[in-house]
């Protein structure tokens, strides 16, 4: 066991910070003999997890007992769970929503009933599937990804085919498509529904709901019933970004728009600016390389967890050693926008936190990958030091006329720091991988409080500085609470869309 | 995956403090999800770069602009960086050169660090191969014989005798290689027996004893299918839901195969059989 030691010289060469000052970490060992890079998790009600590993494996972890049992096995790259009651797991797969049931309660699973394949495969790798969320009503939403054009489609192909704006034999490829002069240079959708958000209800009826995702590996509903999906800087993608769905949406990735009804346009030929004014902007967005570069999955912080910001949306990272937190404005009416902000942002915790699960002594489960990119793998614990104590952080964050309202879980201290500052930039939004920030600038502001105990401060800048599609970053460096406790999250980008309040 | 975690070692050990920090930067953000300095990921290790491009800026940048052909086979396409300035290129090039002079990659081990996981039989699969749908399905029945049974097409698509599979090629990246079958293919099979022109529709398995159960619809016709190994090559049995009371399956002529069966009657490699009960083809390999 050589690399013993390099685990050992990555984890001393961590220094404390404000995050492991107040969360511990516990290393959960995976079962001998599977590859632990984790796809799905969710917690049973008696509180044991069902996680789905890379190799196709589903097993279930016991923390009292630290047991793995077999559950089910042979799944093709299961990238989301859903445990639906003891005997009964939704898994999504590369090529189909399936339910995984043990019918004799013997604990392992002898049913794989296909729930939903009406979506197309072209064997091109990056047509990952992910889900499902579940709403009130019992309807399921799953995510699916575009084609890359890093590589092509293969011979056979799963559904109807179409050729707007590529014809087939310039997806063709295999281990010679970097010597395909006409491949396409944009990510593309040659089968049904990639690219789209796909309901399906109780009855198994699928319906196409929304559309213009790139790679959306995490979707999941906000404690107010808000559909988000997350997507991964690309093309027509300037940054990270998390997506709220609503029934026919489109998100800005044209790939998808062959897949509408009666659609016949070259979807990548649109002109840009009514491309822009199809789409629907993201709620909010991840900056690349400062917050996130590749998000995934989101969920609600259970109540009683994590005091302060209990209720609230979290949201995994790949390939950056943080998760992300959500703040939706409730203020605006003309979009949905709002704030993110950083969260166990600790190279203690690791990078490649791909799904997360809740139990109710108060842990958050995190299961890692990384499919040969810069993730991780593995399963870990993180534990909030002292439970009973309220987390000093952001509670909300409200556009104004002339700035923003932030609110804190509990008092700020009397001395401000002097470095609370205020910047702002955009993104390009077009069809090259990504974009630089653009028009990045100071914003001048003035700091006030609002409220006698501490909580409530107006961040003040002139009205003209507030402009829409803009991005606004606050920095809250060195900010301590009254009892002396760090800001724990001390950036917070606002995604403004719209002033109308 | 060890490699992964000694890069990360390696790459917190390695930064040297005199890198610019913004190149650093610009590289964290731009281009270390793919590359690393000692192993490659979904890109090749910066070793390699260097070795490519040291003292060859321009080259460099106009890969960056044009990354096409790429070299390493298996690998995806780099995305054009045109989103880059050509400013902060250079100092991604610097920054790369900096971290990356005289390392040697380290090539991944070649072994599957996981090589049991599809060592027991039977056992059962969904993969990506080669000669068959993207939704296929791969079984080990016990013995030697593994069949390939598409969900897309609900049909057997083929047999081979000999190991199972080697799968480690799809599971190590993103899954853009195919896994391979281990063994001789001795039976390709062209059509459904029950070619009814009837829409398909896939319905799951059922696992019995380790095996599956295929379970699909051909119009309003259910229809499960089981391959089973006996002593001398298997039986594959078919059994109807909501069908008319006979059925006509067409087996394909295979000098290496005999078919039999419990009921109904032959007419050359086709059989017509009442739907009743499960009919059972035994299937002798001859060869």
């Amino acid at each position: 066991m050589k690399i013993l030691p390099l685990i050992l010289t990555l984890t001393l060469s961590v220094q404390a910070d404000v995050w492991t000052n107040t969360f511990s970490r516990e290393q959960i060992p995976t079962p001998a003999g599977v590859d632990p890079q984790i796809g799905g998790l969710d917690t049973f009600p008696d509180q044991r997890i069902a996680a789905a590993f890379h190799r196709g494996q589903v097993m279930i972890y016991n923390p009292k007992t630290k047991d793995w049992k077999l559950f089910a096995e042979g799944l093709h790259e299961p990238l989301g769970l859903l445990i639906e009651d003891d005997n009964n797991i939704l898994v999504m797969q590369r090529p189909e929503l399936t339910r995984l049931t043990d019918t004799d309660g013997d604990g392992v699973a002898d049913e794989y009933t296909t729930v939903y394949d009406g979506f197309g495969m072209s064997g091109n790798y990056h047509e990952f599937a992910f889900g499902p969320a579940k709403d009130k009503d019992g309807n399921l939403f799953i995510s699916l990804g575009v084609a890359s054009n890093g590589a092509g489609i293969r011979e056979e192909i799963r559904g109807e085919f179409q050729p707007i704006g590529i014809p087939r034999e310039h997806m063709l490829g295999g281990s010679n498509w970097g010597k395909n002069k006409n491949a396409p240079d944009h990510m593309y959708s040659p089968v049904p529904y990639r690219g789209w958000i796909m309901k399906i209800a109780p009855d198994g009826t699928a319906t196409p709901y929304a559309a213009g995702v790139r790679s959306p590996n995490g979707i999941g509903f906000d404690a107010d019933g808000r559909l988000f999906v997350m997507d991964n800087q690309g093309d027509w993608l300037g940054t990270s970004k998390i997506h709220h769905i609503r029934e026919g949406t489109f998100h800005g990735h044209p790939a998808a728009l062959v897949w509408r009804d009666g659609w016949t346009e070259d979807p990548f030929k649109i002109d840009i600016k009514k491309l822009n004014n199809m789409r629907t902007r993201a709620a909010g967005l991840m900056p690349q390389g400062e917050l996130a570069n590749s998000p995934t999955q989101p969920i609600v912080v259970p109540s009683g967890i994590f005091k302060g910001i209990s209720g609230q949306t979290l949201i995994g990272e790949m390939n950056q050693p943080t998760l992300v937190r959500f703040l939706p404005d409730p203020g605006v009416t003309g979009a949905s926008q709002g704030a993110t902000i950083p969260f166990l942002q600790s190279n203690a915790f690791g990078n490649g936190r791909n799904r997360m699960t809740f139990t109710k002594d108060g842990s958050l489960w995190i299961g890692k990958t990384h499919l040969s990119w810069a993730g991780a793998e593995g399963f870990i614990r993180i534990r909030q030091k002292n439970p009973e104590e309220t987390l000093f952080a952001v509670a909300g964050v409200k556009l104004q006329k002339n700035g923003f309202i932030v609110t804190f879980t509990k008092p700020v201290g009397n001395d401000l720091p002097k470095g609370l500052s205020m910047t702002r930039h955009t993104y390009d939004y077009h069809q090259a991988y990504g974009s630089k920030k653009v028009d990045e600038a100071t914003v001048p502001i003035k700091i006030s409080r609002l409220d006698a105990d501490n909580t409530t401060f107006m961040f003040e800048c002139d009205k003209s500085q507030l402009k829409e599609d803009y991005l606004y970053r606050i920095d809250l460096r060195d900010l301590k609470s009254s009892d002396d406790k760090p800001v724990l999250g001390d950036k917070i980008y606002y995604h403004l869309i719209s002033t109308k309040s | 995956m060890p490699n992964i975690l000694t890069s990360l070692a390696l790459l917190l050990v390695l930064s040297p403090a005199h890198a610019a920090d913004s190149g650093k930067k610009l590289f964290t953000d731009n281009c270390s999800a793919c590359h690393q300095p000692l192993v490659q990921l979904v890109g090749p290790p910066l070793a390699e770069i260097n070795r490519l491009y040291r003292g060859k800026e321009a080259e460099f940048l106009k890969w960056c602009h044009d990354p096409n052909p790429h070299i390493r086979k298996n690998l995806v396409q780099m995305p054009v960086m045109t989103h880059v300035p050509v400013a902060d290129l250079k100092q991604i090039y610097e920054h790369i050169m900096i971290i990356s002079k005289d390392l040697k990659e380290i090539k991944q081990k070649t072994g599957d660090p996981f090589p049991d996981t599809l060592a027991k039989r039977p056992m059962v699969q969904r993969m990506f191969l080669d000669k068959t749908g993207p939704a296929s399905i791969a079984v080990a029945l016990p013995g030697d014989l593994n069949f390939c049974w598409d969900a897309g097409e609900c049909r057997l698509r083929f047999l081979w005798k000999g190991d199972f599979l080697d799968a480690y090629p799809y599971w190590r990246g993103n899954g853009n290689n195919l896994a391979t079958v281990n063994g001789a293919v001795f039976h390709t099979e062209t059509a459904r027996p029950l070619a009814t022109g009837q829409p398909v529709k896939f319905l799951g398995y059922t696992m019995k004893d380790g095996l599956p159960t295929f379970k699909f619809k051909l119009g309003t016709v259910e229809v499960h299918e089981r391959l089973e190994a006996t002593d001398d090559g298997f039986n594959r049995s078919f059994t109807f839901k909501n069908a008319p009371s006979k059925i006509t399956l067409n087996f394909q002529e295979n000098d290496n195969l005999g078919y039999s069966s419990t009921s109904g009657s032959w007419n050359g490699t086709t059989l017509t059989a009442p739907t009743n009960a499960p009919v059972v083809v035994n299937i002798k390999l001859t060869k």
